[in-house]
């Protein structure tokens, strides 16, 4: 599984706007629906879920990357989206530091197992330091995008 | 009699009928038969001797046909011992004059020849004691039939003796019909060790090779606390050791009297006790010795010895019933701590590791495998809705590890929370130190935890690179090595930074030699073998906190191992004169 | 010719042997021994120096521990010791057991 495979390309975000984890939050899954997903109606509740996972614990994992993600009936699979913030929002990390690259994930309710699988992906992509790099400087969707393509999936079990 | 000498890993003297364990875990029942019942033995070997014949001669057919009749050659071989008139006379005598059991008769037997082959110069010769062993196990194998009980259908308490024994053996032992255990393999943290001190029955380990001199139904000692094993023993010696364990019995006794004294020293200050545990059922133990807790529950237990994982309701009985026993005591789960060689069904398949304790176990395993990971850690979060539970995670060598397992506990909070099951929220997670880099960055790690445990055991072992269940490195591995105190001195200091709880388990927190160290060190909370409870206590008691520190104060100045043993030993000969290293 | 009821039990039949064999009496020259002693009536007895070992045992055959250049003796007594005791003694004295 790379993550390509469930990032949707329309849904990436070269440069956000925003400044603080709400928003955030909100431009991600907006994005998301831009690009054709989620019923109007859900979009609120998409954003509540993410949110909620959030007070269980920061998904800033640390070293400037965060992963929000959530399980919601209105999708019907794994799709996700990629940003970046080129100065950097507080987020709560568990380091401390700002977050400038999100990942998005939003599962169907009834795949734990899809749902685990691409949070590990994300991590253990996010662990190769040059990857991380590029993103940063990446400016464009299309440059994102293709080093999403080219990315390296994890060794594979 | 013969009287051998190996590492004391339980404390106790026992006494007993010898249950001899081979590598394939063979065992000889019992000594000895009523009159009448002789002839039917006769009757029974014979048949097993025929049986015997018949597959070797069997397996020589099948062999010379696959490889040639060089190979077919050796159970041909077999074949003819198994029809040897002098073992057949021999078994036969020892049959009616002493009435054994067929099974006795002929390990006697086999034992007889195989010695007298072993002592032949020639390495022709001596190699075909082999042979004779291989035919043993054949005969046995016909006479056990499928009277091969498993270990849990003892009829009498026996010590048992083997090569080494593994978790699958003893994972089904009756702990009433036991009385020690004697292996030749073996080190201060092997599994022998840990089971014996769960079973708080006597062992010694690493006594090297001593099978081939004991036969089952011999009557042995196992002396625990001095690492003794004697066969054969001589009436003076049986009742020397009769009298030593009455007189344990009778300490034990005081022991039990004192048990409701505070652990507490003589200026005032209360130290924590907690018990460690591997199953359930020890949790009566840690009453038993009047604990304040569970500081170490080793959950790998559920694992070993299985074919199949257990599943998460498993896991959340096994943690629900040590609640249930403890009441409002905290119960500090640690997460699966082995390699991957134990377990039942892994989705990738496992290459062998040149070094299993620096290889993929522990807290890396469970990171790379998060199914597996997810289903303790659900059962645990369940589990702190009906108690005091806390988490650790072992073998933490990095931040990053820390900050994922945090991660995935969220996730599975999510989980619980959206399932509508009920948790602890601020449930506690804490992590052992006991891989040096977790030590030498203990500032940072305490500020993302609520709480250290010292794991003595693979602290030493990691520090000094001494393999702790290696019988030759017995001297290099002490947690009495200065680069140990310094490293501990650390993290309890860095805990006190950051004001959050540290413990201290392993060997060294149940040993009273190093008792005031610790205190005196920093340490308030010690999580000790339930066996070892009362002893520590007793330390405790007789020592001040002045004193302690006093005494971790010189200790950490000195320079070798054995000045530091040497230093503790006589610091505590001041406070507790009758006490036997 | 002489009388069929005429039997040979008093009369001990004896042979001396060197072992030649470079194995010296190893597994397969021991079996072989011990294959055909079986098939007489006669008892099979094998010495070495002081030492006398039931030679239809393969058990105390090898605790002889004969290495090459070992004398040893081997003595049948019974009906129909006469016969067997050549061939056991041709088995003793074979040079190679080798395939």
């Amino acid at each position: 599984m790379r993550m390509s495979n469930f990032v949707i390309r329309d849904a990436i975000i070269p440069v956000l706007s925003s400044t603080t984890k709400e928003d955030v939050i909100r431009e991600l899954v907006g994005s998301l629906h831009e690009a054709g997903y989620f019923r109007t109606g859900d979009v609120d509740d998409i954003i509540k879920s993410v949110l909620r996972r959030e007070k269980l614990g920061s998904t800033g994992i640390g070293r400037s990357i965060a992963i929000p993600h959530s399980k919601h009936a209105g999708v019907d699979r794994l799709i996700g989206t990629l940003a970046i913030s080129p100065n950097g929002i507080p987020f709560d990390s568990i380091d401390g530091e700002p977050v400038h690259i999100f990942v998005l994930l939003v599962s169907p309710q009834d795949r734990p197992g899809d749902h685990l699988r691409a949070l590990e992906n994300v991590v253990r992509t996010m662990k190769d330091e040059a990857f991380v790099k590029s993103l940063k400087l990446a400016g464009s969707r299309d440059a994102v995008w293709d080093l999403l393509d080219e990315a390296q999936p994890p060794r594979d079990r | 009699m013969e009287i051998l000498r190996g590492i004391p890993v339980s404390h106790g003297i026992a006494l007993g009928s010898a249950l001899v364990l081979d590598a394939e875990g063979f065992r000889i029942p019992q000594q000895r038969v009523p009159e009448e019942r002789v002839e039917d033995e006769i009757h029974r070997f014979r048949a097993a001797l025929a049986a015997s014949a018949d597959d070797a001669r069997a397996t020589q057919r099948e062999m010379t046909e696959k490889l040639g009749s060089q190979y077919g050659a050796i159970f041909a071989a077999h074949a003819f011992l198994l029809e040897d008139p002098s073992l057949i006379g021999e078994v036969d005598k020892l049959i009616r004059s002493e009435r054994f059991t067929a099974e006795y008769a002929v390990s006697k037997a086999i034992q007889k020849f195989a010695q007298v082959l072993q002592g032949l110069s020639d390495q022709f010769f001596t190699h075909r004691s082999a042979d004779l062993f291989d035919v043993e196990k054949r005969i046995l194998f016909h006479l056990l039939g499928d009277r091969h009980e498993a270990l849990k259908n003892l009829a009498e308490p026996v010590v048992i003796l083997a090569v080494d024994l593994s978790p699958s053996e003893t994972a089904s032992l009756n702990a009433a019909k036991v009385y020690a255990f004697a292996t030749e393999h073996g080190g201060r943290a092997s599994h022998t060790a840990i089971i014996a001190n769960a079973m708080e029955i006597p062992a010694v380990v690493g006594l090297g090779r001593f099978l081939t001199e004991v036969a089952g139904g011999d009557l042995v000692i196992v002396d625990g606390t001095q690492g003794l094993l004697i066969l054969d023993p001589d009436p003076p010696t049986i009742e020397k050791y009769l009298a030593l364990q009455n007189r344990q019995q009778e300490e034990a006794t005081r022991w039990a009297d004192d048990r409701d004294l505070p652990a507490e020293t003589a200026d005032g200050l209360r130290i924590t006790i907690f018990g460690n545990i591997e199953f359930p059922s020890e949790a009566q133990h840690c009453l038993d010795r009047a604990a304040d807790g569970v500081g170490l529950y080793r959950t790998e237990f559920l694992y070993v010895g299985r074919k199949t994982d257990p599943t998460e309701d498993e896991h959340f009985e096994a943690y629900t019933e040590v609640l249930r026993k403890l009441g409002n005591q905290p119960v500090v789960i640690r997460t699966l701590d082995v390699g991957a060689d134990k377990f039942g069904a892994l989705p990738w398949t496992v290459p062998e590791e040149k070094n299993p304790y620096l290889g993929m176990r522990s807290i890396r395993l469970c990171l790379r495998n998060w199914p597996l990971f997810k289903t303790q850690l659900r059962a645990i979060l369940r589990a702190s809705a009906f108690g005091d539970i806390r988490v650790m995670f072992p073998m933490v060598s990095t931040l990053q590890e820390i900050r994922e397992c945090k991660f995935l506990l969220a996730e599975v909070k999510e989980d619980l929370q959206e399932d509508g099951i009920a948790f602890n929220k601020e449930l506690p997670v804490g992590t052992m130190i006991e891989v040096p880099s977790a030590a030498l960055v203990s500032d940072t790690l305490a500020r993302e935890v609520d709480f250290f445990s010292i794991g003595t055991n693979d602290l030493v072992q990691y520090t000094l690179a001494a393999d702790r269940g290696n019988e030759n490195l017995a001297n290099l591995y002490t947690p009495s090595d200065p680069a140990v105190l310094r490293l501990i001195k650390q993290v309890v200091d860095a805990a006190d930074k950051q004001e959050i709880e540290v413990s201290v388990c392993g060997e060294m927190s149940g040993d009273p030699l190093y008792t005031m160290l610790l205190m005196g060190m920093g340490l308030r909370q010690f999580s000790v073998t339930p066996q070892n409870i009362p002893e520590v206590k007793k330390i405790i008691r007789l020592s001040t906190l002045t004193d302690s520190q006093r005494v971790a104060s010189e200790a950490l100045r000195l320079e070798t191992a054995r000045d530091v043993t040497n230093y503790l030993r006589e610091q505590n000969r001041r406070i507790l004169p009758e006490a036997v290293d | 010719m002489g009388d069929p009821h005429r039997t040979d039990a008093a009369v001990l039949h004896r042979g001396t042997v060197i072992i030649v064999n470079p194995n010296g009496l190893h597994m397969r020259p021991a079996m072989e021994f011990v294959r055909i002693a079986q098939q007489f009536a006669a008892t099979v007895t094998v010495k070495r120096g002081s030492d006398a070992v039931n030679g239809k045992s393969l058990i105390e055959l090898m605790m002889l521990a004969a290495e090459p250049g070992t004398e040893l003796t081997v003595e049948v007594a019974g009906d129909d010791a006469g016969s067997a005791l050549p061939e056991l003694i041709a088995v003793l004295a074979t040079p190679s057991y080798d395939d």
